[in-house]
Formats: C-alpha cells, structure tokens, sequence
C-alpha cells in the first residue's frame, strides 16, 4: 500500500520541485480573499497574528455602528416600555396592567428576534461558508498526508474531519433554526404575564444544547488527535521498514529510492506547513468576524437588559437575559468549530514520516 | 394642576354639581400638556427607529401609551364623579384596545417563526 505512493514520491524527488507537488495536490483550489497569491504558494510567510489583526481591523468599525445603532432602537423601545409601565401603575383596578405589560413584552420580542434571526442566519452563512471551504481543503491534506507517506494518518484524519464537517452542515441546516426558535418561544412565554413559570425549560433547553455541543467537540477531537497519532506512529515504522527494505535487498538503486523518498517527505512537510497556515488563517477569516458579532450582540443584550431592569421592566429585562443566553450557545458552537478545525491543521502540519 | 384644584375646591362650596366638570377640564389641558412634551421628546426617537426598521414596534408602544394615558384619565374622572363601574368599562376598553392593536404584530412574529 505504500509502495505506489513511495515510487511517486521519487519521481516527484527526481524532478525535485515543491511547485510540482503542490500543483499536483491541488493546492491552486485553496484560493481565497483572506490570502495572497504568493502566501498561497508559499513565497511569502503567512503571519498569523497579522492576519488576526488585520481581520478583526476590518470587521470591528462596521461592527461597532451597526449594532449601536440597532440597539439604541432596542434602548428606545425600553425606554417606552418603561413609560407603559409607570402609567399601569396609576390604574387603580389594575385592569390595563397586564394588557400594558403583554405589549411592552410583545415590542421587545419583536425587535429581538428580528436581531436573531440576522444574526443567525449570519453565523450559519459563515458556517456553511467554512465547511464549504474545509471540504476543499480536505482532499489537498489528505494527498499531502499520502505524499508524506502517512498513508493510515491520512484515511483516518479525513474520516475524522469529514464527520466533523457533516456534524456542522447537519446543526445548520437542522438544528441552528430550531433551537433559536424554541429557545425563543419559551422565553417569550415566560416573559409573558400571568403564565406559567417556564424559565427553567428555558435554562435546561440552553444547558443541554451546550452540554451535547461540548460533548460533541471534545469527542470529535478527541478522535482527531488520538487516532491521527496513533496511525502517524504505525506509518512512520511502515515508512523506515519499506525504506529499510529497499536499501537491503534491492541493488544499486534501493539507497537512491530510500533517499530520494527522504528527499520529497521534506519537500512534502514544507508544502503542508503552507497549506495548513492557509487553513487556519481563512479559518479565522470566516469564523472570527461572525464570534465577534456575537459577542459584542451578547455585550449589549446584557447591557439592554441590565437598562430594563433599572428602568423597572422587569419582565423585559428578564426577556433579554434569557435570550442573551441563547447566544452563548451560539457562540460556543463558533469557538468550537474554530477550536476543531484549527486542531485538525495543527496536527495535519505536525504528522510525518520520522525519516 | 394646582389651579384646577383650586378653583374645584372654590366651586365644591358655590355649585358642588360643576367640580367634575372643572376636573376633567383641568385633566385634559394637563394631558394635552403632557402629551405635548412627550411628544416632542419622542419624535426624534421614533423617527430614528423608522431608519432602523423598528418603526411598527415603536408605533405600537406609542399608540398604546396614548390609549392607556386616555383611559387611564378617563376611569380617574369616571371614578371622581362616583361612578366606577364606567370607570372599569373604559379600563376594559382600553385593554381590549391595547391587545387588538397587538394582534399584527404578533401575526408578524408567528410568521418569522
């Protein structure tokens, strides 16, 4: 099994350019705005933390504008509310007040899920984005791996991060929508007067999508480094055998296999260095901007809802405190992604051949 | 305010039957009066939020805050002149007017869903 891509390996040595691997890995299909040209071939060095920089540079300012002026509305909306709620106050029956508190409850939840869904919507475009862009990646990795002579590294890490990539595809096209919409119904019921106490449903609804959620990333991780490692080990004892083997007992030529093969491994780890420092630097092109979205909205939710509490909307302020909530599962599926998908690149630029 | 209350209380002494009057006359021009400043302080706040798309959540607490502010007046005087059983029918009213001004805006949330 690894004689064929062995016997490649040295043609690829003999004709001896990084250029003719790559070219032949398909590295020209993982073009994208976040990187150059000569990143992508590896002329020039991909500075991570520049990237970083540069891309939060970018999101931040609009950022920034778009959600103040969005929740200053919010702010104005509270600020209403909290006028009905001084004048409920002044009826002595009492008979307009949950009449008054349904509506200010009803305005607040309107301008927020009108927020969410944006922001949804936006955070699952990025995912699907990711995925989109991982895919493309995954054959290049997993021929550099087989370049590289981690033959068994390379079947079980792209069996790995496929399943990870049909996890994230699968949470959102089924699950992200869902969950807003649940998450906000009963939190909307529970905002409401006169019903039922549905705020632990509410809690246990969120704390069970995160614990599923951690679950899910630290077992998908897991399996990622544990078995790329192991089936790393067995192909570098495989790599010094057949090596070894070709040295002994084929005349003349086995040393010159055995080096050549040496040779193109390295050429290979170069190339896998670049591809992996352009995974994750669009990795954080398209991930980064939607968690920052998330966590300035999350920042100001809080903010609103502390305002509507001082301001005597009590319900209100409860509304966005709960749905607040919501967006730290959101938030954690990001990170999470992010989290997997970076270590899959750091150990897909670490695995090779000990030659 | 403290005018109306003393010309009512001057008026409770002469013609006991015109105190109502003259309470809900002073009631009015303070409602009016106060509409007028709430008006013109939420005006530039309704008009941002029409930039912001937020202008039916912001017209509706806006006309619900009139209508609670009139029937809110109104069961007051009802209650003034003794008669509290109307001043619960305009409470009513104004809660069934509150929630059927809900109604389009709760259409529009089920349909987002």
């Amino acid at each position: 099994m690894l004689l064929l891509p062995l016997l490649w390996l040295c043609l690829c040595g003999f004709t001896g350019q990084e250029e003719s691997i790559a070219e032949a890995v398909g590295t020209d299909s993982l073009a994208h705005p976040a990187v150059t040209k000569e990143e992508l071939a590896g002329e020039r060095e991909i500075l991570l933390w520049d990237k970083l920089w540069e891309i939060t540079k970018e999101a931040a300012p609009g950022l920034f504008s778009e959600s103040a002026a969005t929740f200053g509305g919010l702010m104005g909306v509270l600020l209403l509310c909290s006028l009905l709620h001084a004048l409920r106050h002044l009826s002595p029956g009492g008979a307009m007040a949950e009449a008054c508190a349904f509506v200010t409850v009803l305005a607040v939840s309107g301008v927020v899920y009108g927020l969410f869904r944006e922001l949804f919507l936006y955070a699952g475009q990025a995912l699907a984005a990711f995925t989109e862009y991982l895919a493309a990646l995954l054959p290049v990795s997993t021929s550099l791996l087989i370049a590289g002579g981690n033959t068994a590294a390379a079947s079980v890490s792209s069996v790995g991060f496929s399943l990870f990539l049909t996890a994230i595809s699968l949470i959102c096209s089924g699950v992200l929508f869902p969950f807003l919409q649940v998450s906000f119904s009963v939190g909307f019921a529970a905002a409401l007067p006169g019903t039922v106490n549905f705020a632990p449903i509410g809690s246990w609804i969120r704390n069970t999508s995160a614990l599923l959620l951690a679950f899910l990333f630290s077992l998908l991780g897991f399996m990622l480094t544990m078995q790329t490692a192991v089936s790393a080990a067995s192909d570098s004892f495989l790599f010094r055998t057949v090596r070894f083997a070709s040295g002994v007992f084929i005349p003349v030529v086995g040393n010159v296999l055995g080096d050549a093969a040496r040779t193109v491994a390295g050429s290979v780890s170069v190339i896998k260095g670049t591809v992996g420092g352009v995974g994750t630097a669009v990795t954080f092109a398209i991930l980064l901007p939607p968690f920052l979205r998330v966590a300035v909205y999350r920042l100001l939710l809080s903010l609103c809802a502390l305002l509507a509490k001082l301001l005597g909307c009590e319900k209100e302020g409860q509304l966005l405190s709960d749905l607040g909530s919501t967006l730290n599962v959101l938030m954690g599926l990001l990170a999470g992604t992010e989290a997997i998908a970076l270590l899959y690149l750091a150990t897909f630029i670490k695995t090779g051949v000990a030659v | 305010m403290l005018f109306a209350l003393c010309v009512n209380l001057l008026l409770h002494r002469v013609s006991p039957e015109f105190t109502p009057l003259t309470a809900a006359a002073g009631g009015v021009l303070l409602g009016v009066y106060l509409l007028r400043g709430l008006l013109d302080a939420l005006l530039p706040l309704a008009q941002a939020a029409q930039g912001l798309g937020l202008s039916a959540h912001m017209e509706l607490l806006l006309k619900a805050l009139a209508i609670a502010l009139v029937c809110n007046s109104t069961s007051a005087l009802c209650r003034d002149c003794g008669e509290s059983a109307l001043a619960d029918k305009a409470e009513l009213a104004g809660k069934v007017a509150i929630l059927s001004l809900c109604i389009p805006l709760l259409v529009q949330l089920l349909e987002l869903f």
